[in-house]
Order: C-alpha cells, then structure tokens, then sequence
C-alpha cells in the first residue's frame, strides 16, 4: 500500500461532508413513495439537466472511457458523439416531452406505470419489467464500485476494497435517507465537480502534449513510435486504426460494423431506455424544461465524455514515446485491474500540478455516485412499488413502501459491492453488456408504445421477455464478440436486438392493437406535439 | 470546431523530418530520445493535425445534433 496523501484525504473528507449535508436535507425534504420514486415531479430546472448529464456519465466514462481512449483512440470516436449525450438529449425530446402530459394525468412515477397504463396491464407487463429494470441496473451498478477503488488507491494511496466501500457506506446512506430528492439535489454538486474536473484537466493534459494538433500529429506516429521504444509491433493494441474513425468490418473494437452494433446501437439506444434515465423525465417540474434542457445536456455531454476519453490517448501517445510507464494495479486478493484502465490517473498524476490532481478523485467520486445513487434509486422502486405495491400487497401503506426502499437499497448496494471486488478486465464491457439488456427489453416497448399505434401489451411482453433471455444466451455462447472471420465482427447486442425486433413486430401485426380511445389518451401515434400529427 | 476551441491551448510544435534522425538515434541505442525526436511533420492533408475521415466524422455528428436540438428549441411548443 503506497503512503496516505492527507492532503488528498483532507480534499476527500471534504467532499463526503458536503454530500452528506445535501443528502441529510434530502431525507427531511421526503415523506411519500412519490417523493422517493420521482422527487413528487419536483425538480427544477439546473437540476433536471445535471441529474441527467451526471446519471449517463459514471465512473466508467471517467476511468473505463479513457481505457477505451488508450486502447482504440479515435476509432470509437462514434461513443463520444452518438454515445450517452446523444441518449439524454433525444430521450428527454423523444420521451420526455409526451411523459410529462402522461404523468400530469396519470400519476405517473416509473417506467413500468406508464407500461401498465399504455398497454392496459397492470400486474404483468409491470412486473416483468420490475424484474428486468432490476437486473439491468444491479448488472450496471457492479461496473461503478471499482472505478472508485482504483482512483483511492492511486490517489490517496488506501485499499481498494476499503475505498469503495466507503463510497458504498456513503451513497447507500443518502439514497436510504432521501431517496429521489437526495439524488437529485447531490447529482447537482457532483455534476458541477466532473465538468469542472474534465474541463480543467483534459486542456491541460493535451497542452502538456504540445497543444491540439500535434497531439493528433502523434497519435499518428503510435504505431512507429511503439514499435521503437516499446519493441512492440505497429499493430499493437490497435496501434495502426488511432488516428482513423473506424478499421475494417471484421475487426473486434474498432471496426465498422462492430461501432455500428456498439456505438450506433446499445449505447445510444440503450441508454435512450434505461429505466433510470426514463425515469428522470418523471421528475421535472415544468414542461418548458424540454425546450433548451436538450441542447444544454448535449453540449455539455459531450466534452464531458470527449475529455476522459482523449486523455487516455494522450496517455497511449506519452506512453510510446517512453514518456510514462503504466502499470496494471494488482489489489488484494492478487486482482488485477487492466493496465489500459490505469491510464488516467497515471497520466494525471505525471501531467497535472499537484493541486489539480488531487482534484480527480472527488471528480471520479462524483461520476460513480451520480449514477450508482440513480440505479440504487430505480432498482428499489421498482421491487418497493413496482412489484410490492402494485402487484403482491397493494394494501401496503406508503410508510412500509418507503421503508422497502431503504432495505432493497442497502441489499442491492451492499451485494453489488461484494461482486466488485472481483474487477472486470475492463469497466466498459460490463456497463455495455448491462446496456445491451436494456436496449433489448424496453426499446420497443418505450418508442414503441409512445409512437406505434399497433404497439400492444403481447407485443411488449414477449418482445421484452425474449429481448432479455435471447441477450443473456448470446454473452452465454459468444462472450462479447461475435466474429465471422474475414467477414465481419459484431458485439453480441445484435441477436437479441433482431429477436426482441422480430416477435415485437410479429405479435403488434398479428394481434390486436389497443382501444383508439386509449392510444388517444396515451398519446400514442407519430408525432411529439399531440394535436399536431405528424405524416402516417 | 467545438473540440479545436476547447482543447488547442498551446502553440503549435516545431515542424522536424523526424523519422530519420530516430532511427539514427535507435541505431545508436537511444531509442527513447529517437521517440521524442519524432516531433509531427504538418501536413496540408490534415485537419487541425486529424485525419480529414476521422476531423469529418468527429465534427459532422456533433453539428447536426446541435442543429438538431436547436431547431427543436426554436420550434418548441407547451404540450396540451
């Protein structure tokens, strides 16, 4: 274990102090299920933008976007511009805007009372969501504990167990207290700690590089420059496709096709769905939000992820060059975490004056918290109301619903944390993989419902339930690649995403769509505007 | 456009044939100097130092959304 910096841990004390203050005022501002569920669709509108902006960017767009970085450099430039600022911009035009008239009218506070009034089916389709929402956000969470981990032990120098669990004790402590509004009013402040962090630290860090254009003039040179430094071949690690937007269709990562089925499809539109992202519509106070709120996250959105994922790149380029080693970081219990995901703080720490530096971990903090305290959120209604609530006691009363909340928060993180310790070789595969269960359950069921009137409840059931079990087979048989050599390489989204498309689309043609006065009501049809639609 | 504001805060580097004094420099065991001594020779064919592929995939996606978003902002209406 390397000395404590108890400057660094005097910056982190601060940090957890301030968080628990906002979450303390949270909890005393939350009384009802809604307030826990949906902040009683009370937010105002700074807070609705950044609680969106930091929902999508989490410790893996800190850490796991720069280990991208480092390994493909622009060839997955395709994450950053059609990746999650493209989700919450569009899902709060595409979503949102209609959601809001639904929530006014219906009391609507999750994903899954919007399934159950769309689709007239308020014990199924409601639960079988619940379950899957469950699944997807416990799988996403597991992704966020280790970038934390990783950032304490390089920054402060204490464990790496110990480090995350202190996030855990944290968040798991404000979300229990204050559910939504604890979340959103602490997304606030960790929102503004990343986007001033990345939007300090990635200037100076391609400045270190000597400025823009010779960066990029560099990434040009990795592969000659790897090979003479490090004796590695040129094509190394994707050394040759750095400076391209994408290589050729059969390779794995930074292929066409593979950014296609990765960047085109699970990314954006997974997270376009994500019930924890759906859910955040639910919460706004006024409708006017959705004008500039969309063009202020994307403009946001993307420096904000452009940021990490550069300064890996920079850390590819200073590492050829024979500028900075990265080491892969063993943690107890003999765990390695991948070298490519040690390239941010490596770089940090050689590039960055002291005093910024010690400013990454509370902007690593900030990114996994800002997400983890959304999925906590949405993970434990959906077990409290979705599926107690709603379906098995619906004579619960709202004190036992909150207090349900507060116990499936504390097993949820708790149990996700405990799966952490064991990292994955790299952070992004397995939020990806989380993603791709999303994109493959409730896409159609979501844009489906709000805007195809032949869109009905067996469509939605059985395209959501063979969405996820054909998605889990296919990491089952393929991992997370499937390669026709010489051919094509895909990600492992793409058979689930063509069953769920096909029997979605069987069943909504072969069987009856709902009442005309329902899919009025519903607001269901090919327009955003009701009243105005759009040509059929 | 947006990435070259936000990121080009230093001057632009030194213009050298690099390459062949690097390997001048490997030939005589110094291969991490050789590695500094590859400093970029500009070319016309790029730019802001990006392959024009990956400058136009990078900023054509970025333009239109903004657009995009824009237009939505100008033509926006309060729902019913």
């Amino acid at each position: 274990m390397a000395n404590i910096d108890l400057v660094g841990l005097g910056v982190f004390a601060a940090y957890i102090v301030a968080i628990a203050v906002i979450g303390y005022f949270g909890a005393r501002r939350t009384k009802t299920t809604a307030d826990f569920v949906a902040a009683s669709g009370q937010l105002g509108f700074w807070t609705y933008v950044l609680l969106m902006v930091g929902a999508v960017t989490s410790g893996m767009t800190i850490i796991g976007v720069a280990g991208l970085g480092f390994q493909s450099g622009w060839a997955n430039l395709w994450e950053r511009v059609i990746g999650p600022p493209f989700a919450v911009s569009f899902c709060t035009v595409l979503v949102g805007y209609k959601m809001w008239t639904l929530r006014n009218k219906y009391r609507i506070w999750t994903m899954q009372d919007y399934f159950a009034t769309r689709y007239e089916d308020p014990r199924t389709l409601r639960a079988l969501a619940g379950i899957v929402s469950v699944v997807t956000c416990f799988a996403y969470l597991i992704g966020q504990y280790t970038a934390v981990g990783v950032v304490t032990e390089v920054v402060l120098g204490i464990p790496y167990s110990v480090g995350s669990l202190i996030a855990l004790v944290i968040v798991v402590g404000y979300v229990m207290g204050g559910g939504m509004f604890s979340t959103a009013w602490t997304t606030f402040l960790q929102s503004l700690i990343m986007i001033v962090g990345v939007f300090i630290t990635a200037p100076l860090i391609i400045n270190w590089m000597g400025g823009w254009i010779a960066f990029n003039e560099l990434v040009s040179q990795v592969p000659v420059l790897q090979q003479i430094v490090r004796g590695q071949a040129p094509g190394y690690l994707f050394g040759t496709f750095l400076d391209q937007p994408f290589g050729p269709a059969d390779m794995p990562l930074v292929g066409w096709a593979y950014n296609l089925t990765l960047f085109g499809i699970t990314v954006p539109l997974g997270l376009l769905v994500a019930p924890h992202i759906v859910n955040n519509v639910l919460c706004f106070k006024e409708s006017k939000y959705t004008r500039w709120g969309p063009l202020i996250m994307y403009v946001l959105g993307v420096p904000l992820i452009l940021g990490p994922s550069l300064i890996g790149l920079a850390a590819r380029v200073a590492w050829a060059q024979g500028q900075l080693n990265i080491a892969s970081l063993t943690l107890e219990g003999g765990v390695t975490v991948a070298w490519n995901d040690m390239a941010y703080p490596t770089i940090a720490k050689a590039a960055l004056p002291y005093g910024i530096f010690i400013l990454l971990l509370p902007s690593v903090l900030a990114a996994v918290m800002s997400t983890t305290d959304r999925l906590l959120v949405t993970a434990a209604s959906n077990v409290s109301y979705d599926l107690v609530k709603n379906v098995l006691r619906p004579n619960t009363s709202e004190k036992a619903t909150v207090w349900i909340n507060r116990l499936v928060v504390l097993i949820l993180g708790v149990s996700s944390w405990y799966i952490s310790l064991t990292p994955q070789p790299m952070l992004a595969w397995f939020i990806w993989a989380a993603l791709s269960l999303m994109v493959n359950c409730f896409f159609w069921p979501i844009i489906g419902g709000l805007y195809w009137k032949r869109m009905n409840k067996h469509a939605a059931r059985w395209g959501m339930l063979t969405g996820f079990v054909v998605t889990l087979i296919s990491f089952a048989i393929w991992g997370k690649n499937i390669i026709i050599p010489g051919v094509v390489a895909l990600y492992a989204v793409v058979p689930g995403f063509i069953a769920s498309t096909a029997v979605t689309l069987a069943l909504a043609f072969l069987t009856k769509p709902h009442s005309e006065a329902l899919l009025r009501e519903t607001l269901t049809g090919l327009f955003i505007k009701s009243g105005t639609p759009a040509k059929h | 456009m947006m990435a070259f504001i936000f990121f080009n805060l230093a001057p632009l580097p030194v213009t050298v044939e690099g390459l062949s004094i690097s390997r001048f420099l490997v030939f005589f065991g110094m291969p991490s100097l050789a590695a500094l001594s590859i400093t970029p020779s500009l070319s016309s064919e790029r730019i802001l130092g990006m392959q024009p592929l990956t400058f136009f995939c990078l900023a054509i996606p970025i333009v239109v959304q903004v657009a995009v978003l824009l237009i939505w902002a100008i033509k926006w209406r309060a729902p019913d």
